[in-house]
């Protein structure tokens, strides 16, 4: 009995590997024929070491190893999709998340009202993040919650994706994802921690051969930039029409690391002294019953969306755009170096 | 341990394995992967998820896979018929024309038209798009939401009657005749199609074929691809270009995105197809956002006020040899497109205009710097690639 679960679970990490490498393949698959560095750049030492780590990999190993007791549902069909369904294996769980936006629930189709410090009135074009480093608190330990690799999750990163193409949200995809899943032992957890953004060692890869949920071409920013962390873009109807601009203006929120050197397309090591990436930490969080709550109009109290104060038109997180300083602290960023310093005011526990 | 419990972990793993290739779950993709190859895939230390092994891309460094439909796989035989099919002025009412005849390969396959000329000397009310690279479009021609596939765009310049391209309409026993009096076609199209051997040349096998030839389309053989392997190609001035191109104040990039340089894009390894429309504020006829009647883009489509204008975001390789622009051919040269840009468009008050749209300061210099960028986006062996060019001007 237990020689066969052994002898499983080496076949489960098999495949899991196998599945690793898998979904590497739109690189590999790219360079195809010539032989050399698919990517594109030679940033891959740290995508692998990524992959190395096998975050979620090792993770739903571990969770297959420990799952003796497994019950013979098919829970591992759409294992990502059937979350909620998913108590049979024990260690894997799934966190929700819900975009609000003041006291309404976040859709594509409606316009929403006193934003900002003008109680500005606006329309959603966008709303997209990625986190990563997600820990489960308990008491004063932190475990680290292992991603599952999906369309939506890669090398411990999750994109949140409220957006469904509809409405004003002319641009997105019609998928959405509301909710991150990964493995941990089984624990009394009463909070959560993580971090919003892509980390270092992913984000400057080439997006042409990165693993879903990393090749969406709109989230990506530019070489040196990496990728937006989020992307919340909204038009705002300005109580008095520019006489230029007309009676709309765009407020595009675009957070990520800034102020980058190096040369991220020929590969080399690049390093950005704004990193820009909030650190949350939620605490009185029970997994089992709670979600979390991002609420667009918690992250620019304070901000007067009708008024352009620098650069393109809301923030887009580089130095010098007065737009950000409010979105910033909301966010418990310090707008200056980009540290994550402060209690942030965006996110909460529902 | 149960065998009903066995078989779920084997369950598990298979479906774990086959999850990273998951775009298989979509029609247009799972080519050559059926059910019992899939499980099979995950076995594949290499984990290789081309649907047709058998063809060989040769696609550029970097570049992902291109979707192929799962009833039109890529071969060989089945792309060398499409490039004779694609060059054929026979597949033209009065034997002028050929897909090529608006697509030119020294033109990075378009026609150097502001717009396109039909076989009958119809005017087309847009400009013929380039097709370098289409086998990465999520949507083809200008705004067109509900046309993924090139087999079934074909349809449209054969048989399209407002504007008549190459007027095959009622015609299509006749198209089939001189296909059948072509010795090479009675040989090519068997080789290229043997599941239909009592049918081999069809409407069907010929957009299918064509295609395929289109998918091999692919330009990433640039000097700024060259740079993005290392090499130390780039000017001075191209480099500078390069800064204010992926720059937030010029803003091209939002939309211009990603290798393809085009924010609607899919390939292999994609799950979610992104789809994309602008308004550029190229027209604004009566204060509310009005463009030209009948040229109205997505809104031609939707029939929603707010898609009046909205153009798909065209790829920028090749983009200098692809002159005049815009989807009417509006803007002669890349200066003037980058003055319309930096004027946040010639209607900017348009309410149906981007939000990347608004305008941005640019000096002559960085201006010139910018166009030697997008010069250094032209790729000349696509030019020259004798695997893309005309068949029939060489015998």
């Amino acid at each position: 009995m237990r020689g066969l679960g052994v002898r499983l679970w080496m076949v489960a990490v098999m495949a899991l590997v196998m599945a690793v490498g898998c979904s590497d393949d739109g690189d590999g698959s790219a360079g195809e024929g010539e032989g050399a560095d698919p990517s594109g750049t030679s940033d891959t030492h740290d995508d692998h070491d990524m992959h190395g780590d096998g975050a979620a990999g090792d993770g739903a190993a571990d969770d297959l190893h420990d799952d003796h007791d497994m019950h013979a549902t098919g829970d591992g069909d759409d294992a990502a999709q059937d979350a909620h369904d998913d108590h049979d294996m024990h260690g894997m769980m799934h966190i929700g998340f819900e975009a609000m936006v003041g006291d309404a629930a976040f859709t594509c189709d409606q316009t929403y009202e006193g934003l900002g410090s003008s109680d500005a009135r606006a329309e959603p074009l966008d709303f997209r993040l990625y986190v990563h480093d997600v820990r489960l608190l308990s008491g004063d330990d932190e475990i680290p919650l292992e991603l599952a690799d999906s369309d939506w999750q890669h090398g411990g990163v999750a994109l949140l994706d409220f957006e469904d193409a509809s409405g004003t949200c002319q641009n997105g995809t019609a998928e959405t994802n509301t909710m991150i899943m990964g493995a941990a032992p089984d624990g009394d957890y009463d909070g959560i921690a993580f971090k919003v953004g892509v980390p270092v060692p992913m984000n400057h890869d080439d997006p042409a051969s990165a693993a879903s949920p990393m090749n969406v071409t709109a989230l990506h920013w530019n070489w040196n930039g990496g990728y937006k962390f989020m992307r919340l873009d909204m038009r705002v109807m300005l109580d008095d029409p520019d006489t230029d601009a007309g009676p709309t203006t765009p407020y595009n929120f675009h957070l990520g690391s800034t102020v980058c050197t190096g040369d991220a397309p020929t590969g080399e090591d690049v390093s950005c002294d704004n990193a820009n990436r909030p650190e949350v930490t939620l605490p009185d969080f029970d997994p089992a019953t709670d979600t979390i709550v991002l609420d667009y109009a918690a992250l620019v109290a304070g901000e007067d969306l009708q008024v352009d104060e620098g650069g393109k038109p809301g923030c887009m997180s580089f130095p010098g755009d007065m737009d950000c300083p409010a979105l910033f602290e909301n966010l418990g960023l310090d707008y200056d170096t980009g540290e994550a310093v402060g209690d942030q005011a965006v996110f909460s526990v529902k | 341990m149960s065998p009903p419990r066995h078989r779920a972990l084997w369950l598990l793993v298979l479906t774990i394995g086959a999850g990273c290739s998951s775009e298989d779950g979509e029609a247009h993709v799972g080519a050559g992967l059926d059910e019992s190859t899939r499980g099979a895939a995950g076995q594949e230390a290499t984990g290789r998820a081309d649907a047709t092994p058998s063809f060989e891309w040769n696609l550029p460094e970097g570049f992902p896979q291109p979707h192929v439909p799962a009833d039109n796989p890529m071969s060989e035989a089945k792309v060398e018929l499409g490039r004779h099919l694609f060059y054929d002025t026979r597949l033209s009412v009065n034997e002028t024309q050929s897909c090529g005849s608006c697509h030119e390969q020294k033109l990075a396959f378009t026609d150097g038209r502001a717009v396109a000329k039909g076989a009958t000397d119809e005017v087309h009310i847009r400009s013929a798009m380039g097709l370098a690279n289409v086998a990465y479009a999520s949507t083809l021609t200008w705004a067109n939401p509900v046309l993924p596939d090139l087999e079934r765009q074909a349809l449209i310049p054969l048989f399209g009657e407002d504007p008549v391209e190459l007027g095959m309409v009622g015609r299509e026993q006749e198209l089939i005749d001189r296909l059948h009096a072509e010795p090479l076609y009675v040989e090519l199209f068997p080789e290229a199609f043997p599941e239909e051997p009592d049918e081999p040349i069809s409407i069907d096998t010929l957009t299918k074929a064509i295609a395929a030839f289109e998918r091999t389309i692919i330009s990433g053989r640039s000097r700024y691809d060259d740079y993005l392997a290392g090499d130390d190609i780039l000017s001075a001035q191209e480099l500078r270009g390069m800064e204010v191109f992926f720059s937030e104040r010029a803003e091209c990039f939002h939309c211009h995105s990603g290798f393809n340089f085009s924010d609607s894009i899919m390939h292999l390894g994609k799950p979610f197809d992104e789809v994309a429309f602008h308004n550029t504020g190229l027209y604004d006829e009566d204060g509310q956002g009005a463009y030209p009647a009948g040229n109205e883009g997505l809104y031609n489509f939707s029939g929603e006020q707010r898609d009046v204008g909205r153009f798909k975001a065209p790829s920028l390789r090749n983009v200098t040899l692809t002159a005049p622009y815009m989807h009417d051919g509006s803007i002669e040269t890349l200066e003037q497109v980058i003055d319309h840009y930096a004027a946040g468009g010639r209607a900017a008050r348009n309410p149906n205009k981007s939000e990347f749209v608004t305008g941005f300061e640019i000096s002559e210099s960085e201006k010139q710097d910018l166009i030697a960028f997008l010069g250094a986006l032209t790729d000349e062996t696509l030019l020259e690639d004798p695997r893309l060019s005309d068949p029939w001007t060489a015998r």
